[in-house]
């Protein structure tokens, strides 16, 4: 064990793993924002009225669209600020034949 | 309907048309690639749109645009919160192992997802378990997308003449092949034309002319569906006037009914399912075919929907006052109700929770099944080797972020507008609970005829026929991919040669493409629920052992293998329970949870106790998996 500390980590393996739990996070915050919501106002009593905003019943507003807007939000301010770049490596066969279709097209882009 | 069906025609030819165009263009950018990496993984070129566009389309497979539709319909608001965890879909199942996939199968030169799983262990005995598993599951995956091909193709040219002389013909010649003659012969058509045009494009193009097919039927999903929503609003009057409506309908009655004339029938009578029928102020729907023979005055029982909203009511005996819906004057005489076994005379279960539902007592989605699903949509997309298999082929990290914005922000429209569409629907088209499925193609035609522009329907029933082509050629690439590359390049001949490697590949995406429309010429009646029963094997088979190879040092080989085949029999045992208990072809949800999060769970556990009784891993594939190698990184 102790060889494994003394090796520098992968970088790509380390800030995945950092990137993996900050995801599992976005969706637990999500899943009780959703499910708690739902769960406490969109179960209600045939008897109960219904009450609408911009058109969709008041649960699906409050315990769907918003959160739905605020996950895309959040997925895009994860993946633009959050997911680290790393130049990944050209398989052995590319290396092997001398090619190099990914380069050519990173630099078109 | 000649005229939207002649459109539809047209739409279908342009559209295949243009899949050949890119099959032939895909072809010609792979000269001079290596041909294995070329077919099947588009030499791990692709930037964001293409990658974006290819995992947002296979994803959405023919599901989203014909049992999703009939869902919302038949439940109304609550397939919100059942579809809720697509908010977070993209991000997971793309950021979680997107990047270190990549990573990973480009050190070892993966192609294929049991190449990868191989590669990490050193491990022939984990690709082939791994391969096994993966056509065994993929192949039930397949069955069911050809099957719905065929069905969205026949749906589409109904009532076109050219198409029906077509479907004679066919009758005639086949009438006399065993197992073919089975076959209705407008869906074997269809069927055929279908596999032939998929098969084709895959073969020619390889796994670059799939994805830039994705691309083009990711953008005919998306107008397809925008379109839509707007004919939908402007015909509901709006979202606020269709929820209103929606709350003060009550789900509708199946059951049973003779029907009868007054005088005796001088030739036989047919009255075709779908038949309106009025009598006494009530109204009714025919579920099947029903028929009057000579000399008699009345049908046998027969299958009916009796429509229960008031405001329902009235509007179908104001278009059949106007002639807009023929009246064939029969009596109704029921003989057995079914009400709701949820919702059944309540106003408002269709803008709440649980929704109705005809078969279960605690509605369609009890606050325990939301809570799967919130975990099983985007975990089990994770798991799919079909959508590992595209995060094999981004090009650079910047690809990955852009695309996780990109199909975000795709889903958010696409599904969210799927909701809103079909609840109009709901208010807009009633009677379809007697065949929920053809919701999507049903209120497609009835929009654009109601708008006066019959021809547009042919673009908006593409989309849901671009969902499907779109998952089947995925399909038919990674299965035959798993027999090219992880059977036959790594047990039978290592070193053949690339033109024996090319005339193999072509050979076994055509043989699998074949014996799949073999085997749904007759498709069993459960093949939608094998479809549920793939989807979760494949996540219970694959998602765990993933996971613990790309992000755990102390994964093995050997927990591995078992994580595979304990999540593959917890599925199959929950399956075999399900079939005792309910005798139907359905895995047993124990405790009110979804079957997969007992998969995972099993899985999960199963591993950690051989990685902890087993041997330890290999310390050489730690140093090269998950230690900086300066050669490796440069």
């Amino acid at each position: 064990m102790a060889q494994e500390h003394d090796s520098p980590v992968d970088p790509v393996f380390a800030s995945s793993l950092r990137e993996f739990k900050w995801i599992l996070l976005i969706w637990l915050v999500f899943f009780f924002w959703v499910i708690g919501y739902c769960y406490a106002f969109g179960y209600p009593d045939s008897e109960t009225p219904l009450v609408t905003v911009i058109g969709m019943p008041s649960w699906v507003f409050w315990g769907i669209f918003l959160p739905w807007i605020a996950a895309t939000l959040a997925s895009t301010w994860f993946a633009l600020t959050q997911i680290k770049d790393h130049p990944l490596p050209d398989p052995p066969s590319i290396e092997a034949a001398g090619e190099q279709p990914v380069k050519e097209e990173s630099q078109h882009e | 309907m000649n005229e939207g069906s002649t459109a539809a025609l047209l739409t279908f030819a342009v559209y295949t048309l243009s899949v050949f165009v890119l099959a032939i263009l895909s072809n010609r950018a792979a000269k001079g690639k290596d041909f294995v990496g070329e077919y099947f993984l588009g030499s791990r070129g692709f930037g964001v749109w293409a990658f974006a566009l290819t995992f947002a389309a296979t994803n959405a497979s023919g599901g989203s645009f014909t049992g999703f539709p009939a869902l919302i319909y038949s439940h109304g608001w609550t397939l919100s919160l059942w579809i809720a965890a697509y908010m977070v879909m993209p991000l997971v199942s793309m950021a979680l192992i997107g990047k270190r996939i990549n990573q990973i199968s480009r050190k070892c030169d993966a192609l294929t997802i049991p190449e990868v799983l191989r590669a990490r262990f050193e491990s022939s005995a984990v690709g082939l378990v791994a391969t096994s598993l993966l056509i065994f599951f993929m192949f039930f995956y397949l069955l069911a997308q050809f099957k719905a091909g065929g069905k969205i193709l026949s749906t589409l040219f109904a009532g076109e003449p050219l198409f029906q002389s077509a479907v004679s013909f066919v009758s005639r010649i086949t009438s006399d092949i065993p197992w073919v003659n089975r076959a209705e012969p407008d869906y074997l058509l269809c069927l055929i034309l279908f596999a032939a045009a998929v098969i084709v494009y895959v073969v020619y193009g390889g796994f670059r002319a799939v994805v830039w097919t994705d691309v083009m039927q990711g953008i005919v999903m998306f107008l397809g569906v925008i379109l839509m929503l707007g004919l939908a609003l402007w015909q509901a009057g709006g979202l606020e006037n269709a929820t209103q409506q929606l709350a003060k309908m009550i789900p509708p009655e199946h059951g049973k009914a003779v029907l009868s004339t007054n005088s005796v029938a001088e030739s036989e009578q047919t009255f075709a399912k779908g038949t309106w029928l009025f009598d006494s102020g009530e109204v009714f729907r025919l579920g099947e075919l029903a028929t009057i023979p000579i000399g008699q005055t009345s049908t046998q029982t027969v299958q009916i929907l009796k429509i229960v909203t008031p405001f329902e009511i009235e509007n179908l005996y104001a278009k059949q006052a106007s002639g807009k819906i023929p009246d064939p004057g029969l009596k109704v005489k029921v003989t057995k109700r079914i009400p709701y076994r949820y919702g059944a005379g309540k106003t408002g279960t269709y803008v709440s929770n649980p929704g109705p539902d005809s078969s279960a007592d605690l509605g369609f989605l009890a606050i325990g099944t939301a809570i799967s699903f919130f975990i099983f949509w985007p975990f089990a997309a994770t798991g799919q080797p079909s959508n590992m298999v595209r995060l094999l082929s981004f090009k650079d990290t910047r690809t990955l972020r852009y695309s996780v914005v990109t199909v975000a922000i795709y889903y958010s429209i696409i599904y969210f507008a799927l909701i809103i569409i079909f609840c109009c629907a709901r208010v807009l088209m009633p009677g379809m609970e007697i065949d929920p499925d053809k919701t999507m193609p049903a209120f497609a035609n009835q929009l654009t005829r109601d708008a006066g522009i019959p021809w547009l329907a042919g673009l908006l029933i593409a989309a849901p026929f671009a969902a499907v082509m779109s998952s089947v050629d995925s399909f038919l690439l990674v299965v035959s991919s798993a027999v090219v590359r992880d059977i036959y390049q790594q047990h039978v001949d290592s070193n053949a040669p690339e033109r024996k490697i090319k005339l193999l590949s072509y050979s076994v995406t055509i043989v699998v493409g074949v014996l799949a429309v073999l085997f749904v010429l007759n498709p069993p009646q459960y093949l939608q629920d094998l479809i549920v029963f793939a989807t979760g094997g494949l996540a219970a088979c694959f998602l765990t052992p993933m996971l613990l190879s790309l992000y755990w040092r102390r994964m093995t080989s050997y927990a591995t293998i078992a994580a595979m085949l304990a999540g593959t029999g917890v599925h199959m045992g929950l399956t075999c329970w399900g079939y005792a208990e309910n005798n139907e072809f359905r895995a047993y949800s124990f405790l009110g949870l979804n079957p997969f999060i007992w998969d995972l769970l099993g899985s999960m556990c199963v591993a950690l106790l051989v990685v902890a009784l087993g041997p330890k891993p290999n310390r050489e594939l730690i140093v090269k998996f998950f230690e900086d190698e300066p050669a490796a990184s440069n």
